[in-house]
């Protein structure tokens, strides 16, 4: 083979059978995979509870002024202090 | 003077085609005649007559004539035909006519020939222009003939260039010693280099489940899988649609939400002793629903109670103290979500493929010098050989005969009007005898016997028939291929809105097909809610984009989207508004499969590929053939040899001056004649090969698929194999071999073809952090600042700001649980070579010109 014919043939000709060869146009270009991110914007959910627990007691002093009122009465003077 | 016995002349009817007795006459006065057969042209006879003073062309006048001649044991005729022209020197008394063996209806007899030439491997429609495939020339430019026209019988046959009817042999006494001449012509081509391409588009469709039903993801950004979780019917990128697509939570985090609760207590007693419990209260929010994910107490107070009915003031009165207790929190739930989803894509695979062969074929001729090569290049570009081959015939062809539905022609008539428009058949029956006036508007039809043609319009008819369309002028003879739409079943639509919370209606689009929950067929023919304002057509059936359909009556076609119900049997008509279509089946695709399915990775490493191959070889070989017939040698012999000499035959000629003594060839013109003197004699051109004789042998090569005997025939391949072109002994090559060069992708596609990557990235369980920020946040807004000035509280509003931002939402955008899927694209065009061994052509050896008895 002359080398004429191996400069047509060039880049695709060799001596012996060759399997198929990819070609590429000028500018063509291989098409990307199709990526799927599924997810990546989720914020997910908050939930907020409370729990509140009040209560009122009984309580008068009743006892201590009459105390008070029966102690001035028996001795005229200041009431020692009174507590439980 | 003119010629004695034995030839005789008669002028005769055109349709006297036999010779006879009465022909045996003599109707002029012949003082030469020269017969000429030549490869390739028609008979000529050139004979000088006595001026009769006649208009010859008068049509009172016979102008076909026989010529025979009295061989001393019969009279044979020697030539038939017309007179060509009016002679020259018309005044002179001895006057030339020439005379053509051209049969009236040669064209018809050419075709009839032609047809039966269409065999694979020398004649490949991919390679022919589609307004060329049954023209005679073309058919014939893969084989290595010629036309040729019997001067009697007038009889057309393809005379090979090569080989011959039978053989006459010449000795060194049956010529002429000083009339032989050798010449060289043009040197032969030693190599011809082939490179020819096809073309088609690679398509397929079908659906791939790509989660393999329902699968599940626990985490905590479930509402943005949902939300971006692709919808039936969108076009993800590719060449996928989305068949069926789904997304919801099984948890129950999108339905969850906070209930309030409340209790109290109030001591009805009327009297009261310190310390007794007048009332309790007790509130909270709780969440309902869903799972909880992780929770904590973000901020909390608690009062301890201090009950002193005994205290004093400063004055020493009674003043109790009356301090309940008290306790209040709040608490963050992060939701754990459960989201069940699947989808089903649908490919929609449109590829460009285009294929090149190059080879290069060199002869193996005597004249090749070493390091000199005549190399000519042939390019051949194929049509689509993913679309149906249109057989188109010349009217010729079909003259008389019963012709189908669809059949496209081209009128060959250059004597009738629409000579040069292609026509399609839309009433089957058998076609006249006389060609018709076919008309070279589109649409407009001619009646041609019982058949009806209606014109195209252009001499090329198209090779891709379109879709249908809705609300067209459509012209009788309009092919198109109705192509199935994208049809969804309603279900699977309805699904995701179903799952939805709240439930969703669904939105159907305009020219949206469905099928519904009972199979039928319908389509959105205006686009609302459904059910709903959407209003939704039924259809009776969907195409299945596999047949071809012709317009039998011409018309304007259905409204939109109402594609109509095509009765894709064979010959069944369709009626679309005032349209009728006939179908017309699907045609044979070279590249295989079917319309809209033409899944060929490969043409030329095919069965059907390695045809067009070896059509593609014939040609070259046909060409070389011819250019190999370098060798004329003339020569004269006796009128009695000469007159059986035809182009249909090979000589073979001895003379010692002839290198090896011998020389074999194809007669390549042989001119019969005698003169006015009574000189009588042949001069004979034969074209002698100058190959070497060799032949080309099959090789079955080295079993490479599986070890030999273990599979049949069909399904072993083999390295090193060499093929022998079918019908020839000549040539041979090493088919090519396929390998996949492309994206690897073969349809019908499975999920394990196109399914790259599919991982679920489990995000980081941010929720304790979540709700440690948030109470930090909480306690911050709680806490008073560093200083109450102006820099105190910049700084406390910053911390807050600072603690706030950081929610679980902005946790989960760092560190989110997403599903990854990575597709194999189906799109994209594919380009391929093939470099095909093919063997030296074996030329035959006609004469040897290396032979050392040359004398």
């Amino acid at each position: 083979m002359s080398q004429d014919i191996e400069s047509i043939v060039r880049p695709f000709q060799t001596n012996q059978v060759t399997p198929a060869q990819t070609y590429y146009a000028p500018g063509q270009v291989g098409v990307p995979n199709v990526i799927l991110r599924l997810g990546r914007g989720g914020s997910g959910k908050v939930l907020t509870g409370s729990y509140s627990f009040t209560t009122t007691k009984y309580c008068d002093g009743a006892e201590t002024e009459k105390a008070i009122a029966e102690f001035k009465k028996l001795s005229g003077g200041t009431p020692p202090p009174f507590g439980p | 003077m003119p010629i004695a016995s034995p030839f005789y002349f008669a002028w005769v009817e055109p349709d006297e085609t036999t010779f006879d007795v009465s022909h045996h006459r003599m109707d002029e006065y012949i003082f030469s005649a020269k017969r000429t057969i030549a490869e390739g042209e028609k008979p000529l006879l050139e004979i000088e007559i006595q001026n009769p003073h006649v208009g010859l062309l008068n049509p009172e006048r016979k102008y076909w004539a026989w010529f025979s001649w009295d061989n001393g044991a019969s009279i044979v005729p020697l030539f038939f035909g017309r007179i060509v022209g009016s002679p020259a020197a018309i005044f002179e008394e001895v006057i030339t006519l020439q005379l053509i063996a051209d049969p009236i209806d040669y064209r018809q007899r050419v075709q009839a020939v032609a047809e039966t030439l269409k065999v694979p491997p020398f004649y490949d429609p991919v390679f022919i222009d589609v307004s060329s495939r049954d023209d005679p020339n073309s058919i014939l430019e893969a084989h290595a003939k010629v036309w040729d026209v019997d001067p009697v019988t007038h009889a057309v046959t393809a005379n090979d260039i090569i080989t011959g009817d039978s053989n006459e042999d010449f000795t060194g006494d049956d010529h002429f010693y000083d009339g032989m001449q050798m010449t060289i012509g043009q040197p032969p081509a030693t190599a011809i280099l082939m490179d020819a391409s096809v073309s088609w588009t690679q398509t397929a469709q079908g659906l791939v489940d790509i989660t393999e039903g329902y699968r599940t993801f626990e985490c905590l950004n479930g509402d943005g899988i949902i939300s971006e979780w692709p919808k039936p019917g969108g076009d993800i990128g590719g060449g996928y649609k989305v068949y069926f697509a789904d997304a919801f939570d099984t948890a129950g985090a999108a339905d969850a939400e906070m209930v309030s609760l409340s209790w109290s207590y109030q001591n009805k007693q009327k009297k009261h002793a310190n310390g007794d419990t007048l009332s309790i209260n007790i509130n909270y929010s709780t969440p309902m629903g869903g799972r909880v994910a992780a929770q904590k107490v973000l901020t909390w107070q608690s009062q301890v109670g201090l009950l002193d009915p005994y205290a004093l003031d400063d004055e020493g009165d009674s003043a109790p103290i009356n301090i309940p207790p008290s306790y209040k929190d709040t608490s963050g739930y992060v939701m754990a979500w459960n989201v069940a989803a699947s989808m089903t894509v649908k490919y929609e695979a449109s590829r460009q493929r285009t294929e090149r062969v190059i080879f290069q074929v060199l002869t193996d001729t005597q004249l090749a010098s070493p390091g000199v090569q005549q190399i000519e290049t042939m390019t051949r570009s194929g049509t689509d050989v993913g679309v149906p081959i249109i057989n188109l015939l010349n009217w010729t062809t079909i003259a008389g005969q019963a012709v189908a539905l669809g059949q496209i022609i081209f009128p060959d008539s250059v004597d009738v009007p629409g000579s040069q428009v292609a026509q399609i058949c839309v009433t089957a029956g058998t076609a006249g005898t006389v060609p018709p006036a076919f008309s070279v508007i589109a649409g407009v039809t001619t009646i041609d016997g019982s058949v009806t043609w209606s014109s195209l319009g252009a001499a090329t008819p198209p090779d891709n028939a379109v879709d249908w369309t809705a609300a067209a002028h459509v012209n009788a003879g309009t092919v198109i291929l109705p192509q199935r739409p994208f049809v969804v079943d309603l279900a699977t639509l309805q699904l995701p809105g179903l799952h939805a919370y709240p439930q969703t209606s669904l939105q159907l689009a305009e020219g949206s097909y469905l099928r519904m929950i009972d199979g039928s067929y319908a389509v959105c023919t205006f686009a609302g809610t459904y059910p709903g304002s959407a209003v939704v057509t039924p259809l009776d059936s969907l195409p299945s984009g596999r047949s071809y359909f012709i317009a039998t009556t011409a018309g304007t076609s259905g409204a939109q989207y109402l594609i109509p119900p095509f009765d894709e049997t064979l010959h069944a008509t369709t009626a679309d508004g005032t349209v009728t279509w006939t179908c017309i089946g699907t045609g044979e695709i070279p590249a295989g499969g079917f319309p809209g399915e033409v899944h060929a990775a490969t043409y030329f490493a095919t069965d059907r590929g390695r045809q067009s191959l070896e059509y593609l070889a014939a040609l070259v070989r046909a060409k070389l053939l011819y250019r190999a017939r370098c060798i004329e040698i003339g020569f004269d012999c006796d009128y009695l040899r000469g007159a059986a000499i035809t182009t249909r035959k090979t000589v073979t000629l001895h003379d010692p001056r002839i290198a090896g003594g011998v020389a074999l060839g194809k007669v390549k013109g042989a001119e019969l004649s005698v003169s006015d003197t009574g000189v009588a004699g042949c001069r004979v051109t034969i074209a002698c090969c100058a190959g070497f004789g060799n032949a080309v042998e099959e090789v079955e090569g080295d079993p490479s698929y599986v070890d030999a005997g273990y599979v049949d025939d069909g399904y072993q391949w083999h390295d090193n194999s060499t093929i022998v072109l079918p019908g020839a002994t000549d040539l041979g090559y090493a088919p090519p071999a396929y390998v996949a060069t492309d994206d690897g992708l073969t349809f019908p596609l499975s999920r394990e073809d196109i399914v790259l990557v599919d991982t679920f990235h489990q995000g980081a369980d941010v929720a304790d952090a979540a709700l440690d920020a948030m109470s930090a946040a909480a306690v911050a807004a709680a806490a008073p600042p560093p200083s109450y000035d102006a820099e105190g509280i910049y700084q406390q509003q910053r911390e807050q700001k600072m603690l706030s931002a950081n929610t679980l939402a902005k946790m989960l955008e760092e560190n989110p649980s997403w599903q990854e899927f990575q597709l194999k694209p189906v799109t994209g065009s594919f380009n391929k070579v093939y470099n095909v061994k093919f063997s030296n052509l074996a030329v035959p050896m006609g004469i040897d010109l290396q032979s050392v008895t040359v004398s």
